[in-house]
C-alpha cells in the first residue's frame, strides 16, 4: 500500500515537473525576443575576435562574409532571418540588399554607424622593397604593384633571377577584408578615383591587369601569415592593417615593409540587423565595452580604445571608405574571381 | 548541418525550482547527454574495431579523431595528450583528442571515398593533417569530380614547415659549386644526362650521376619533386598546365630523368636508410648522387637518425659523408602541414569546436617551439627558426629565395598520371613461397596462400605494360633436379604480354612442402644480376612465411655475401631484394639482412591481414 502511494505521488511529481519545465521552456523560446541567449550574431571571419569575446552571452557563427550573404541573399519576404545581428565591413549589408531587390524580394537590414575601421595596407619583402620602389618610381601602389606580378625579378633593375618571379597575393574577394582590398587595388589602379562603374571594369587594359595582379600563387591560409613564415611565398600582399600590423609586429623573422598605398582605404565594422528588438540588444551588446575592447585587440581602430601593438596610428584615416560604390564593389567580386581562374 | 547556432538547451538562466523538479529536470538532463556523448561517439566513428592504441574517451567528453602524416604522428599525439588534460580542452565541454597516423595519400583516397569503412581506415577524422596542403586541393577535386562538397577548407593553417630540398654528399654539391653557386633542379638533370657523369666535374670515381626519387602517389615529397621536374622541364615557375605536361619535348625530358633513376623508393625514409648504411660500408657516394627529400630529413640524416626516429637503445652516430640541402635556383615547393578540420558529414559541431580548440592550441608558441626540435620551421611566424636548423647541419634557414607554384589540382592529377607513363621501367622477379605453411589460415575463410595469392594479383594492376615480371615459386623438392627447390611458371616478359599468364598461374598456386629459404634468394638474385638490364630497375620480390628448412643450405654468410655482391652501392648491375616476411612464422631478422646486402628494405606482413597494402608498397619501389 505505502509503495502503491509512493508511486502515485512520483507520478504526479513527475507531470507537476514537466509542465514546469515546459513552462520555463515556452517562456525562454517563445519568439526569442525576451532572453538574451537567444541572440544569434554572425561574425565575418575577420571579426571572429569579436564572436569570441561574445560567446557565452549570445549564439555566435563565424563565417566569410560571402557565405553570409548568400544566406541572406535567399531569405524569402516574411521569413525570419537567421541572424539578429551581422558584425561584417561596409559595403557587405547594402550588397546582399541590392542583390535582394534584383531578385525581386524586399531589402531587411538596417545598417548601424560605423564601430571600427582598419586602412588597407600593403606589406613587401623588406630586401626587394627597393627594387620595387625603383620600378614605382619612389611611390610603391596598386598599379605598379598589378604592372609588376609575375615580371621575373631580375627583369627589374638590381633585382636577382634566385628571386623568382614578383608574387603577390591577398585574401579572397569573397571574405570581407578580401573585398576591401580588391576596391582599394581597382581605385588605385584608376588613379585613386572613385567614381566607377560596371564600364570601367570591362575595361581590357583593366583586366590584364586585374589577371597579373591575380596571378599569385593560391596558398590556403592567410597570405599575410604565410608570407612572415616562409618569406619565399609571397613578394607583396595586399592586406588590412588590423592583421598585417599586429602580426608583423611580434612577428620573429626578417618583417617585411609596411606601406599603406594612396589613396588610403579603409574596411569600416557595421553592425547590420533586421529586427528592431534583437537587433537594438544586439547593438547594445556591440556597443559595450567587451566588443570594443575585442576589436581593438585585434587591430581595429576603436574610438575612443588604445590600438594594439604594430597600429600606426601616426597614418591619418580619410573620412569615408575610398572604396567604390556597392554594386560596383559586387561587380568587381565576379571580375576578381574571373581573373584568377 | 546548420551554421548558424541553436539555442542551448541546457541553457544558463538557472531559476529556483521545487525539489521534485530538479529531479526530473536533472533526469531529461542526464538523458539528454547520454543521448549527446552516443551521437559524438557515433559521429567520431569510434565505434569499430580499429580504435585499437586510441585514448579512452570519458563519459561526456567529445572524440575529436586527428589523421597525421607518419612524419608528425609522434608530436601531435604528445600534443593532444597535453591538450586533453589542459583546461583549453574542457572549455565549453570536453573535448579528448585522439592521433591515428594515415599517409596523405591514403587517407586522400579514404576520404574522397567518405571514409566508409572505420574498422579498416580508423575512426572517420574531424582533423587532417596531411604533409601539404596540395593533398586538401586533390581531395577537393576528387570529390568535386563526383559531384561531392568539398571536405578541406581553403583557411586551413599550417602546423609547421619544411621546404622540398635537394640531399646531396656534401663533397659533390662542393663539386658542383656549393654553396657559393646557386644549383637547380635544371643543372642536376643535365648532369644526370651527362655520359661522362661525374668525370665532367673531376671525379670519375663517383661514376654516372644517379638520382633517387621516390613515389608520388606515396609520397608528398615524390609529388614535390615530380611537380619541380616538370616546371625545370618547361622552363616555367608557375602555371604549369595540362599542355605543357601533354608537349612531347616535355615528356621527352621527362623520360630522360627518370632514366637516370637508380631505383625508387616507397618513401623517402627508405632511401635515407639505405644511403646511411651505405656510408657506414663507404660506397655513400656510388650508392646515389641526390634525393629530393624534405629539409627536415636531411636535419636527421646529419643527425646520425636517417628515419627520424629514436629507437630503445640507439645511439644517433653522424654519418662520415654528411649531406646537404641545396635548395634550388628555380624555387621550390612547401610541406606546409594543414590543419584541416573538415567539413564532412561525420563531423559534428562539438567535434569542430573541440578541433578549434586543439588547433589554437597547437598554434601557441611554447607548442610551435617543439616544431623545432623535430626539425621542421614554425608554422606560426612569431616563433624563430633556430637549431636544428643551423648550417652545422647542412640546411640555410634563409633559404629558399622563391617557391614554384603548386599545380592545379587537375594539373596534380596530370603530373601523378604522367610519372606513371614515363617512369624508368621494372624488371622484376616474383618469387612466392608456396611451402605447406602457406596453408594455414591467414584469415577466416582463407589461407595464408589465398590472402597472397589475391595480393599478388592486385599488385600486378601497378605495373606499366612495358614493365617485365617473372614468376617463380619454391619449396623443397617442387623443381627439377638442376635446382629442386624452385620452379619457374612464367618466364620473365612484359606485362603487356604475360600479364593474363601472370594472374592465372598466381590464381593456380598451391602449398606444398618446406621453406628453401637461402637457396631461392641466392640463386633469383645471381640470375637475375646475370640477365641484368641497365635500362631497368632489376629487382627480386620474395615473400615467405617461414624460416629457412634447408638442411642442404643453411650458410646465413654466405648468402648474404652473394647477395652483397649485387649491392646498388658496389656493383655495376645492382639488383635488389625486396623480402616479405609473411605471416608470425616470418624470419624477419634474417630478410632485413637479405634486404640491406642489395640495399633494399624487408617488409613486414606479420599480420597476414595487411599483405595486401604491403605487396602495393613493396611494388611502388619499381
Amino acid at each position: 500500500m505505502v509503495t502503491r502511494v509512493l508511486a502515485v505521488l512520483a507520478a504526479v511529481a513527475m507531470v507537476v515537473g514537466a509542465i514546469v519545465v515546459r513552462a520555463n521552456l515556452d517562456n525562454n523560446g517563445a519568439g526569442g525576443t525576451t532572453s538574451p541567449t537567444t541572440l544569434r550574431i554572425v561574425c565575418a571571419t575577420e571579426l571572429a575576435a569579436v564572436c569570441e569575446a561574445l560567446d557565452g552571452q549570445v549564439g555566435t557563427t563565424v563565417e566569410d562574409a560571402s557565405t553570409t550573404a548568400a544566406r541572406l541573399t535567399t531569405v524569402g519576404d516574411g521569413q525570419e532571418p537567421p541572424l539578429d545581428g551581422w558584425l561584417v565591413t561596409a559595403p557587405w549589408p547594402e550588397i546582399v540588399d541590392g542583390a535582394r531587390s534584383r531578385a525581386g524580394s524586399e531589402p531587411f537590414l538596417d545598417v548601424g554607424d560605423v564601430l571600427a575601421r582598419s586602412p588597407v595596407v600593403l606589406a613587401v619583402n623588406t630586401t626587394r622593397s627597393k627594387v620595387l620602389a625603383a620600378r614605382c618610381n619612389a611611390e610603391v601602389g596598386w598599379k605598379c604593384v598589378g604592372d609588376a606580378a609575375g615580371v621575373a625579378w631580375q627583369d627589374l633593375p638590381n633585382g636577382r633571377p634566385e628571386w623568382g618571379p614578383v608574387k603577390v597575393g591577398h585574401p579572397p574577394a569573397t571574405t570581407a577584408g578580401g573585398l576591401t582590398i580588391a576596391g582599394a587595388a581597382a581605385v588605385g589602379y584608376f588613379d585613386g578615383s572613385t567614381d566607377l562603374s560596371a564600364t570601367e571594369l570591362a575595361d581590357r587594359g583593366f583586366q590584364n591587369w586585374l589577371r597579373r595582379l591575380e596571378s599569385g600563387p593560391q596558398i590556403p591560409g592567410s597570405p599575410l601569415l604565410t608570407m612572415l613564415s616562409r618569406p619565399s611565398a609571397f613578394d607583396v600582399v595586399g592586406a588590412l592593417e588590423a592583421e598585417a600590423g599586429p602580426a608583423i609586429a611580434t612577428a620573429s623573422a626578417t618583417k617585411p615593409v609596411l606601406l599603406y598605398p594612396s589613396p588610403v582605404a579603409t574596411a569600416d565594422v557595421v553592425l547590420a540587423t533586421s529586427d528592431g528588438g534583437a537587433g537594438r540588444r544586439v547593438a547594445e551588446l556591440l556597443a559595450g565595452t567587451a566588443a570594443r575592447r575585442a576589436l581593438a585587440a585585434a587591430g581595429w581602430r576603436v574610438d575612443g580604445v588604445p590600438p594594439a601593438a604594430g597600429i600606426r596610428t601616426s597614418v591619418k584615416l580619410p573620412t569615408t571608405s575610398n572604396l567604390p560604390e556597392p554594386d560596383v564593389l559586387d561587380a568587381l567580386r565576379s571580375a576578381v574571381e574571373q581573373a584568377g581562374r | 548541418m546548420s551554421g548558424f547556432p541553436t539555442p542551448n538547451p541546457y541553457g544558463s538562466n538557472r531559476k529556483r525550482r521545487s525539489p521534485v523538479g530538479a529531479v526530473v529536470i536533472a533526469v531529461i538532463v542526464i538523458a539528454a547527454l547520454v543521448q549527446t556523448c552516443a551521437k559524438d561517439d557515433s559521429g567520431s566513428g569510434s565505434s569499430g574495431n580499429a580504435n585499437e592504441g586510441l585514448a579512452d574517451v570519458p563519459n561526456g567528453c567529445t572524440a575529436v579523431d586527428a589523421a597525421s602524416s607518419p612524419e608528425k604522428v609522434e608530436l601531435l599525439t604528445k600534443l593532444a595528450a597535453t591538450f586533453n588534460r589542459s583546461a583549453a580542452a574542457k572549455e565549453g565541454g570536453c573535448t579528448v583528442i585522439r592521433v591515428q597516423k594515415k599517409s596523405s595519400g591514403v587517407a586522400t583516397a579514404a576520404l574522397a571515398a567518405g571514409w566508409k569503412d572505420p574498422a579498416v581506415d580508423g575512426p572517420q577524422p574531424t582533423i587532417w593533417s596531411p604533409a601539404a596542403s596540395s593533398w586538401g586541393a586533390v581531395l577537393n577535386f576528387r570529390l568535386e569530380k563526383d559531384g561531392q562538397p568539398a571536405m578541406a577548407p581553403a583557411d586551413a593553417k599550417p602546423f609547421m614547415l619544411t621546404p622540398l630540398v635537394l640531399a646531396m654528399p656534401k663533397p659533390m654539391a662542393e663539386a658542383l659549386g656549393y654553396p657559393a653557386t646557386p644549383i637547380g633542379f635544371a643543372d642536376l638533370i643535365a648532369l644526370s644526362q651527362d655520359p661522362d657523369g661525374w668525370a665532367s666535374k673531376g671525379h670519375p670515381e663517383w661514376g654516372k650521376f644517379k638520382l633517387g626519387k621516390t613515389n608520388p602517389n606515396f609520397s608528398t615529397s615524390a609529388l614535390s619533386a615530380t611537380i619541380a621536374q616538370y616546371y625545370a622541364a618547361t622552363g616555367k615557375q608557375s602555371g604549369l598546365s595540362l599542355e605543357d605536361l601533354n608537349d612531347p619535348k616535355v615528356e621527352e625530358f621527362s623520360r630522360a630523368v627518370e632514366s637516370s633513376v637508380v631505383h625508387y623508393g616507397d618513401i623517402t625514409l627508405t632511401f635515407l636508410n639505405n644511403w646511411f648504411k651505405n656510408d657506414a660500408r663507404g660506397t655513400a657516394l656510388t650508392y646515389v648522387s641526390a634525393v629530393a627529400v624534405e629539409e627536415k630529413s636531411v636535419i636527421d640524416y646529419n643527425r646520425g637518425n636517417p628515419d627520424g626516429i629514436t629507437d630503445p637503445g640507439e645511439r644517433p652516430r653522424p654519418p662520415k659523408v654528411p649531406l646537404v640541402a641545396v635548395y634550388p635556383k628555380e624555387g621550390t615547393l612547401f610541406s606546409d602541414n594543414p590543419f584541416f578540420v573538415l567539413e564532412a558529414p561525420w563531423v559534428t559541431d562539438a567535434q569542430k569546436k573541440g578541433a578549434r580548440a586543439f588547433e589554437r592550441f597547437v598554434q601557441e608558441p611554447a607548442n610551435q617551439r617543439q616544431v623545432l626540435e623535430f626539425g621542421f620551421r614554425p608554422g606560426n611566424p612569431a616563433v624563430p627558426v633556430s637549431a636544428p636548423i643551423v648550417a652545422a647541419n647542412g640546411v640555410n634557414p634563409t633559404e629558399p629565395q622563391t617557391e614554384l607554384q603548386v599545380p592545379s589540382p587537375p594539373v596534380l592529377a596530370g603530373v601523378i598520371d604522367k610519372w606513371a607513363e614515363h617512369r624508368k621501367s621494372a624488371r622484376v622477379l616474383l618469387v612466392i613461397d608456396v611451402s605447406g605453411s602457406m596453408g594455414e589460415e591467414g584469415a577466416a575463410g582463407a589461407t595464408k596462400l589465398d590472402l597472397a595469392k589475391e595480393a599478388a594479383v592486385g599488385a600486378l594492376g601497378q605495373f606499366k605494360d612495358d614493365d617485365e615480371v617473372g614468376l617463380r615459386v619454391f619449396s623443397t623438392g617442387i623443381g627439377p633436379d638442376t635446382h629442386s627447390d624452385y620452379v619457374d611458371l612464367v618466364p620473365i616478359g612484359t606485362i603487356g604480354v604475360n600479364g593474363e599468364t601472370l594472374r592465372a598461374k598466381i590464381r593456380s598456386l598451391i602449398p606444398t612442402n618446406g621453406t628453401p629459404l637461402y637457396t631461392v634468394a641466392r640463386d633469383s638474385h645471381a640470375e637475375m644480376r646475370k640477365s641484368y638490364d641497365p635500362s631497368r630497375i632489376n629487382a627480386v620480390l620474395l615473400l615467405t612465411d617461414g624460416r629457412n628448412e634447408d638442411e642442404r643450405n643453411k650458410d646465413l654468410d654466405a648468402t648474404l655475401a652473394a647477395l652483397g655482391e649485387g649491392n646498388e652501392g658496389q656493383a655495376t648491375s645492382p639488383v635488389r631484394l625486396f623480402p616479405i616476411a609473411y605471416g608470425s612464422g616470418a624470419d624477419l631478422g634474417v630478410l632485413e639482412q637479405m634486404a640491406d646486402a642489395t640495399s633494399a628494405k624487408a617488409y613486414d606482413a606479420s599480420n597476414p591481414a595487411t599483405i595486401k597494402d604491403v605487396f602495393t608498397n613493396v611494388v611502388s619501389n619499381f
